[in-house]
């Protein structure tokens, strides 16, 4: 193939992705950054603070064996054992998932609903569900983490507000290998992933996040190729589809 | 401008470039979008820094690039990631060409694919592209050459024997 021609080629293929690539707000990006570095600082402080106080572990008995019998008449007061500083507790998934979603919605109840491993690659799976921020409308996600990759966040909602009227269900994960998800309508009783054509596809059930949600949501194994969801009732009907 | 929307803009107009190099590169578009939100995270907390490079966005693709190898290699899943690029299920119809060369460089090693995707995807030099991986001129020049030799082969097969999906 000629160099023009292959440059050409390349650079379209380059083109086709980048015009599917949506970028996530810019407030979650600088969120993610903001998460990343205070997870940094905080590992420095649990540093610095267990070597502070293996330091005071160490020189407690060669301190006593150094200070001298007390002249005093006063009973020597006992020796108070060095308060260790409190490590600032971790914040649990849900908090992440609060603090992740912050700046779009407020009065959120997250659920964790899911958490496994896929060989090195931990993951979580979490449902939320609150007002948007700026259309004051109820919606409901579904956010992730993947430990190994430095615990990036994805989430994807659906709600009155949505850009994406149609799009009543969503579909998402797969990352590392690790489970496809995503919410379905109340009614669904069934999910059907599909993949190219020739392939199997996958039958899993949708389940109930908890109260107050007005969605469900199905977790199904990861498998090449999966992009088109379906949501079935209880009769097999289909009710709801993605995209 | 203040530094806020400054980031704002350059994010606004880098993001989906990025996205769509490293997506051909890893043959995940997944892994790639993780790796460039991922990028300008860290871009955005020394963005008073980044700012004053010549070429902020080289200085989040080599991150980005930087993580999206360090995945793979960490994950051994790059074949995986590679039959993923051979399968567009989810694009729009593409000429045989295109899905050749798509397929084509999914069978390249990700150091041939990380020169061509830079050299005539994101149309920099050799010079840049040189500086981009940090290595010497000379080395990609030679992996410029023997990609193309590569891929040439891979093309001449038929294509019954690339493994892509045709619909």
């Amino acid at each position: 193939m000629h160099e023009n021609e292959l440059r050409r080629q390349v650079a379209e293929l380059v083109a086709d992705h980048s015009e599917q690539a949506v970028p996530p707000p810019v407030a979650a990006i600088r969120r993610r950054g903001r998460l990343r570095r205070a997870r940094q600082a905080s590992g420095v402080i649990l540093l610095i603070v267990a070597v502070a106080a293996g330091l005071v572990v160490v020189q407690q008995p060669l301190g006593r064996q150094l200070t001298p019998a007390p002249v005093v008449t006063q009973p020597p007061r006992p020796i108070q054992p060095p308060r260790p500083a409190q490590p600032r507790p971790a914040l649990s998934f849900a908090d992440e998932v609060q603090d992740m979603l912050g700046t779009t919605l407020v009065d959120m109840t997250v659920v964790v609903l899911e958490r496994g491993k896929v060989s090195d690659d931990v993951w979580q799976l979490a449902a939320v569900r609150g007002t948007g921020r700026n259309s004051h409308k109820p919606k409901e996600c579904l956010a992730r983490s993947l430990a190994t990759l430095g615990r990036p966040f994805g989430f994807e909602c659906l709600g009155e507000g949505t850009n994406r009227p149609l799009a009543r269900m969503t579909l998402g994960g797969g990352i590392h290998k690790t489970p496809l998800f995503g919410l379905a309508p109340q009614g669904t009783a069934r999910v059907l992933l599909r993949g190219p054509k020739g392939t199997t596809p996958i039958e899993v059930p949708a389940k109930t996040i908890g109260p107050g949600f007005q969605r469900r949501y199905y977790l199904a194994p990861w498998k090449e190729g999966i992009r088109t969801a379906v949501a079935l009732d209880g009769q097999g009907h289909e009710i709801a589809h993605y995209p | 401008m203040r530094r806020d929307d400054d980031f704002e803009a350059f994010y606004q107009a880098s993001y989906a470039r990025l996205v769509g190099q490293l997506t051909v590169m890893t043959g995940s578009r997944e892994d790639a979008e993780d790796a460039v939100q991922e990028a300008f995270a860290r871009a955005s907390t020394r963005w008073a820094t980044v700012r004053d490079y010549d070429m902020p966005e080289a200085w989040v693709r080599r991150v980005a690039l930087n993580l999206a190898t360090s995945g793979l290699r960490r994950s051994r899943r790059q074949r995986a990631a590679l039959a993923r690029l051979r399968l567009p299920t989810t694009q729009a119809a593409q000429s045989t060409d295109r899905l050749a060369i798509q397929a084509g460089l999914g069978r390249l090693p990700l150091h041939y694919r990380q020169v061509l995707v830079l050299h005539y995807g994101a149309d920099l030099s050799v010079e840049q592209v040189a500086q981009q991986l940090r290595l010497p001129t000379g080395t990609v020049k030679s992996r410029l050459v023997r990609a193309r030799a590569a891929l040439g082969v891979y093309l001449e097969e038929p294509q019954e024997e690339r493994g892509y999906a045709r619909e």
